[in-house]
């Protein structure tokens, strides 16, 4: 090789080098930047305050990533290796207790307002091993918008059958109640009507896995009775399709109540719907129907520590667990809030829903809805049974009853892994 | 421009390039070992190298021309395919995502100490005594001051340390809190920063940072016995033993796990469980059967269609060159928007297909239908492939054949199918392998069109009627409530190897591997 060649090659490698080194290191370590993860909803929210310089994070940055939807962040989050991943995740915080399990969550100290503010249930929601993982700031619940221009919100669900029937055949809904949210948000029919998930121990808040209540008789007999039709299908009041789908529908004024929370208050105003909250009503009005409710929050990913930002990440959520935190979050949300004492300063909206879900909120318990060892869970096995037996006009008993099979597995292989 | 100056700014341009491909592999090679991804890192190191060797030097002429296909090969096929083989002998999945090593730190130093009972906590400081981190703390209830250094807690009497106007401690003798920037050189440090606390009732009490300025009176629940490969938790006396399979557990009721657990290697359970499981192994087989049917339907009514509308406007016709122009239209549309788009024509409720023909049918929701849609979909987007090819394959073909033929007496119909046709299959046969293969693995057709379904799942089917096995392997790996990475790799693999026998099968039937004599 004659010196010009090495010299080309030395000042390759020098610059590749240079190059390499430069682009190399890691921005977060860099710069001692946060990175948080968010779906479309918390994403917007936070970074209208988290990313303001703030005192109690002097020397790092906070940069929010958001993702089109909870799904896209969720497979995001799966997904992450150490050079992707996020220091802090916003989601549910059941997820808190999965990336722990992972080793892909550290844990930390809740803050004295936590402790303060937070009931006993949402402490031990983000907790693992007596470890709290996962920091709840709001709560994951639903309630019934009623659209006024339907009349009075009825006192029963037999009442809303038949408005229902009356709505449909005057042409002015093609919906009765939407599960706004999919089959998450349809926990308040299937109870309504007489059924339900799981039933509970005595202390009324342990689930009991051997009782399954899908399938309950009350339920069969009250579907049959009020949500069949003539050909055996169902008579569209329910529909469960989710925001994509009734939800539009409720959106054009055609639907007559939706059940979803407080996510959709936005758009619900900007069609100029004039609404209700409250909860779905029992066939008879007696006792309440039941909405799932969880907790979302965030967590701070193992990641963190590979990205030398483990410390900036546990102020970060030390912050966010005081009051002023919680309550800048809680605003710029819009959700109820889990900390008590910032209750009353949220919109009116959060609070009625915060209302109606200490009424009727079912805690979410991810471990038994999640599992699938029957099969599918929760989700897709309720899914395919309203499908089954309002599209398809299978028989209701016959299909609750397979549902509840699956269902059963589930609950008792989730519950042991609780 | 001289031929010097031309010379120059060519080895400038190639310098340049040359500077930019190595920076650029040894950027991700960089970030590939800080990722812990040594293989990865290793593999974009040689090719950095190799790229600086190869093209340095007037030698290694025909590499020149290999070496960026061969690095592309590498990252994008081979490592890949190599990962993906190794996964598939662990049990990888979630629980059991890190390495051992990472799961008993994990285990030790983080799950394992836990705030305990009496609930005391601290404020704290960081800094240095005696050349170690150390942090000067405040009981946040009776307030009193104490210093853990040199791996003691050591009470401090008032004077001993001193205030701000908050009443936080500041400093103490022999202690120096960091200033400014200098903490965040011992992040990770601080962030697990624990000291033992004297108390001859108990060796297991730590007082154990936060990170976050605060502390708080832990106990050490478990340790590990090395030598017996052992946990032993100190609270309630169990003892976990290892399960062979990634997770410490209690021997007496072996469903009782320790996460997190490690991926372990176990080379032939994947494989084992896909061919054993009834729960994995009936869907397995279903899809696989589906999988088969549907490459080889989709292409060989890809192929026919494209054909025939080749054959078709082989002729000269009227608009000749408009219809041309229109057929590449589906083609040319990105994949994706023309699945969502049929997506919506099937749709039951607002679908075209059924306003246009008055009818009321959930194409989605029947197994049969929801296949005959995606090998309409297919055919939509694949027909115009074929039907260039074909038609680039009939224009190629020598005329004088024909004319021999039609000299010695044959019929149209016997020119095009003795002739014409032989002809054209040889020249089309590659692509139909190929094809086949590519529709093998067509995940985004199937994803976005029926996401695999329908799925009945109230008799317990765990695949749907549409999934294929790259669909199946990704649900298996990504869409439940758990992450199964392992056995996802092990439908992978298989995937690979039936593709792989396949296409090699039917090029070596088609003879298009041979050479030309």
């Amino acid at each position: 090789m004659n010196k010009k060649r090495v010299g080309v090659v030395g000042l390759a490698t020098a610059a590749a080098l240079a190059v390499s080194a430069l682009a190399g290191i890691p921005a977060q370590a860099a710069n001692r930047t946060i990175v948080i993860w968010a779906d479309d909803e918390r994403g917007p929210a936070l970074k209208k305050f988290i990313e303001a310089p703030n005192s109690a994070l002097a020397g790092y940055t906070v940069k929010v990533t958001t993702y089109a939807s909870y799904d896209a962040l969720d497979s995001a989050w799966k997904k992450a290796s150490a050079a992707s991943a996020p220091d802090i995740m916003f989601h549910p915080v059941g997820e808190a207790i999965n990336a722990a399990k992972s080793g892909r969550a550290m844990p930390f100290v809740l803050s004295s307002d936590a402790k303060r503010n937070l009931s006993s249930t949402a402490i031990k929601y983000g907790q693992y091993n007596k470890q709290q993982y996962g920091l709840p700031l709001d709560v994951d619940t639903t309630a019934m918008y009623w659209n006024t221009k339907f009349g009075d919100a009825p006192k029963t669900l037999a009442d809303f059958a038949a408005a229902f029937d009356k709505a449909k055949a005057a042409g002015t809904a093609t919906v009765g109640l939407c599960a706004g949210d999919g089959v998450w948000g349809s926990l308040p029919f299937i109870t309504a009507v007489g059924g339900g998930a799981w039933g509970y121990a005595k202390d009324g808040i342990t689930p009991d896995p051997s009782k399954v209540l899908v399938n309950s008789a009350a339920a069969v007999a009250n579907i049959k009775k009020y949500f069949i039709g003539a050909n055996g299908k169902g008579t569209g009041f329910f529909a469960w399709d989710g925001w994509d789908g009734c939800g539009q529908k409720w959106l054009d004024g055609k639907a007559m109540a939706i059940n979803t929370g407080s996510w959709r208050a936005v758009a619900t105003a900007a069609a100029k719907i004039d609404y209700e909250l409250m909860a779905v009503p029992t066939i008879d009005g007696k006792g309440t129907s039941r909405a799932w409710a969880g907790f979302g929050g965030a967590f701070i990913t193992s990641y963190a520590k590979d990205h030398n930002v483990a410390v900036g990440a546990k102020r970060l959520i030390n912050w966010l667990s005081t009051e002023q935190g919680a309550l800048k979050y809680a605003t710029a949300l819009n959700r109820p809030p889990a900390y008590k004492g910032i209750a009353n300063q949220v919109s009116k909206v959060a609070k009625g829903i915060a209302t109606v879900g200490n009424q009727v909120g079912a805690l979410q318990e991810n471990a038994l809805l999640g599992d699938n060892t029957g099969g599918a869970n929760w989700y897709d096995v309720m899914g395919d049974a309203y499908k089954a037996i309002f599209t398809n006009g299978d028989d209701v008993e016959v299909t609750l009853d397979k549902a509840a099979k699956i269902l059963s597995a589930n609950f008792k292989a989730g519950f042991a892994k609780r | 421009m001289t031929s010097k100056f031309r010379k120059s700014l060519a080895l400038i341009a190639k310098f340049v390039l040359l500077a930019i491909t190595v920076g650029i592999l040894g950027n991700m090679a960089y970030l590939a070992y800080l990722a812990n991804e040594g293989l990865m890192g290793t593999v974009l190191a040689v090719l950095a190298v190799g790229a600086i060797l190869i093209y340095s030097t007037p030698r290694f002429t025909a590499s020149k021309f290999f070496y960026p296909g061969i690095i592309f090969l590498l990252l994008f096929v081979i490592t890949p395919v190599i990962y993906t083989a190794v996964m598939s002998t662990y049990n990888y999945k979630d629980g059991n995502l890190i390495t051992k090593d990472q799961a008993l730190t994990q285990l030790i130093d983080v799950t394992g100490i836990v705030p305990d009972e009496s609930g005391v906590s601290y404020e704290y400081i960081p800094g240095r005594c005696k050349g170690e981190l150390a942090m000067l703390l405040k009981n946040i209830d009776t307030e009193e001051v104490s210093l853990a250094c040199d791996s003691r807690v050591t009470p401090l009497a008032e004077g001993q340390y001193t205030i701000d106007e908050f009443g936080v401690p500041t400093g103490a003798e022999g202690f120096t809190a960091f200033v400014g920037d200098e903490q965040f050189a011992y992040d990770e440090e601080i962030a697990n920063l624990k000291f033992k606390i004297e108390d001859p009732a108990a060796d297991n009490r730590y007082i154990r940072a936060d990170g976050a300025g605060m502390a708080f009176d832990a106990i050490q629940t478990l340790t590990y016995d090395a030598e017996k490969d052992e946990l032993y938790n100190t609270v309630n006396g169990l003892t976990y033993v290892n399960n062979g399979n990634g997770n410490f557990v209690n021997p007496n009721n072996p469903d009782e796990k320790i996460f997190p657990g490690w991926r372990q290697l176990n080379p032939a359970q994947n494989y084992a469980k896909i061919l054993t499981d009834p729960v994995l192994r009936d869907p397995f087989i279903r899809v696989f059967i589906w999988t088969i049917v549907f490459a080889f339907t989709t292409v060989v009514m890809m192929g026919f269609v494209g054909l025939l509308v080749a054959v078709a406007l082989d002729k000269r016709i009227r608009f000749r060159n408009i219809y041309r122009g229109l057929l590449i239209l589906p083609y040319a549309m990105p994949s994706f928007m023309s699945i969502l788009i049929w997506a919506g024509m099937f749709n039951r409720d607002y679908g075209a297909i059924n306003t246009l023909f008055g009818t009321d049918l959930d194409f989605f929701n029947n197994p049969w239908s929801a296949r005959a849609m995606l090998l309409i979909v297919n055919l939509w987007l694949g027909f115009p492939y074929f039907y260039m090819i074909s038609t680039g394959a009939l224009q190629a073909l020598p005329t004088d054949l024909e004319e021999a033929a039609a000299l010695d007496g044959a019929t149209e119909k016997q020119i095009f199918f003795r002739i014409k046709m032989p002809l054209v299959l040889q020249i089309l046969s590659p692509l139909l392998i190929a094809s086949v293969a590519f529709n093998f693995n067509n995940f985004n057709l199937v994803y976005l069109l029926t996401k695999g379904g329908p799925t009945n799942v109230l008799d317990g089917e765990t695949a749907g009627a549409t999934d294929i096995l790259i669909t199946y392997a990704y649900k298996t790996a990504f869409a439940g409530a758990e992450q199964n990475l392992g056995l996802a790799s092990a439908i992978s693999v298989i995937v690979f190897i039936i593709v792989g026998i396949v296409s090699l099968w039917s090029l070596k039937r088609s003879k298009v591997l041979e050479e030309v004599r």
